[in-house]
């Protein structure tokens, strides 16, 4: 194993947790993390070194993220039944954990380019420079998203009575 | 410093939130939100929101690393067809094995993990109605020899009768280095199980260790300088049984 597979094997985690946090889902997260490699791997002339591995991986999967959009609000979706049966049981699944549920509805409900900007900010750590070359849209848009984002969320904050006390019930 | 005086933008908020302030800035700023509760009020929920983000997402990290994407990293580019071949396996596949990443890092093992080999395998053979094996059990002493011969080591279909299953045949396998084979069972309901057997990179001998896939379960072990794994779509308690006759067997 090489520099650039150690490199990427390192960034699997945290692509991982953003690709969940992105489509909620972590089996399609994990098809969204799988292209990002495969993607990666294929282009790794590409990469030289320069900018992160982080950054650019995360570009990767960010294209790929806008398109699956694309492609998904250009076509009917059709769900198989396997899908229908992930589908309920990541929803008993929500219903087990039972976290902070306004907050995470308030979350699903932002625009993806809110949404996306938002975890990248506040799960990533990201700058905001970063994240205007991922998204590839000016800093004071990725400002804009965010402060949109952030007002939305702060509403269903005030809903909650008692923000950290509710854990899972497990 | 003009406490309370200085125009606090929204912008500057989540700056100062977010880490983005030069330190003379975001000193201003800390003392305009120190000194204006509407505006701590808000940095409080901005620094809450992220807090929550992180609490559910950090929560929901799933368990070892799947298969499929120590895979893709390991993959190489330029065969479109074994891409596409690849991802009609997965779909079969399921997935997610459970598999450990760690331990597979340090083994050369790593590029093609034993238990995703051996169940790629398994995906492709065992709903063959025609040609399941290349050689069928009535010819077994011939299966062994020649197998034994492709491998170097003395190789034998073991017999798993006490686990309910009939050998049906076997086949020689390419593997990433060496040849393999596989051996294929059959219980009196037809349900198939297979074992692949090829040799151990690293020859270091290991427990029994087991990977969940949607559709298989896979035991899998090292033994003696030989990898071995047993595929089936059958529960972890009726693969180890397999397993433990298998082992016994080889160790006669």
């Amino acid at each position: 194993m090489n520099r650039f597979e150690e490199l990427l094997i390192e960034e699997i985690p945290s692509l991982r947790r953003y690709a969940r946090a992105l489509c909620g889902d972590h089996v399609q997260a994990d098809d969204l993390v799988q292209e990002c490699l495969l993607r990666a791997v294929s282009r790794r002339k590409l990469w030289i070194g320069r900018r992160g591995m982080r950054p650019w991986l995360f570009t990767i999967l960010h294209n790929i993220y806008v398109n699956s959009l694309r492609r998904l609000s250009s076509s009917p979706v059709v769900a198989s039944i396997e899908n229908l049966e992930r589908q309920s049981a990541s929803e008993q699944d929500a219903d087990l954990h039972c976290v902070v549920s306004d907050f995470e509805k308030a979350l699903r409900q932002l625009s993806d380019e809110q949404r996306e900007v938002l975890l990248l900010v506040g799960l990533e750590q990201m700058s905001y420079k970063e994240i205007s070359k991922i998204t590839r849209v000016p800093v004071g848009t990725v400002m804009s998203r965010l402060s949109r984002a952030r007002e939305q969320l702060r509403q269903s904050l005030e809903g909650d009575i008692k923000p950290a006390i509710i854990k899972r019930v497990k | 410093m003009k406490q309370g005086n200085e125009i606090v933008t929204e912008d500057d908020l989540h700056k100062y939130v977010d880490g983005e302030l030069a330190d003379t800035k975001a000193g201003i700023i800390a003392a305009a939100v120190a000194a204006d509760e509407s505006l701590k009020e808000k940095v409080d929920q901005y620094r809450e929101i992220n807090r929550r983000v992180r609490e559910i997402y950090d929560e929901k990290q799933p368990g070892p690393l799947p298969a499929r994407l120590l895979i893709a990293v390991s993959a190489r580019s330029g065969l479109p067809v074994m891409r596409i071949a690849a991802s009609v396996l997965w779909f079969l596949i399921g997935g997610l094995l459970g598999y450990v990443l760690q331990g597979q890092l340090d083994s050369n093992e790593f590029v093609r993990p034993l238990p995703v080999e051996a169940a790629f395998a398994h995906a492709v053979f065992v709903p063959e109605v025609r040609h399941p094996v290349e050689v069928n059990a009535a010819e077994q002493e011939h299966l062994n020899a020649w197998l034994s011969k492709r491998l170097a080591r003395p190789i034998a279909a073991p017999d798993l009768r006490l686990a309910g299953y009939a050998l049906i045949g076997g086949r020689l396998l390419p593997d990433a280095h060496r040849p393999a084979a596989q051996f294929m069972f059959e219980d009196s309901a037809g349900q198939r199980i297979t074992l692949y057997i090829r040799h151990s990179l690293d020859g270091r001998a290991s427990s029994f260790s087991y990977a969940q896939s949607n559709e298989f379960g896979i035991v899998y072990w090292v033994d003696d300088g030989l990898a071995y794994a047993l595929t089936a779509a059958a529960d972890k308690a009726l693969l180890t049984k397999a397993a433990e006759i298998v082992y016994s067997q080889v160790n006669l």
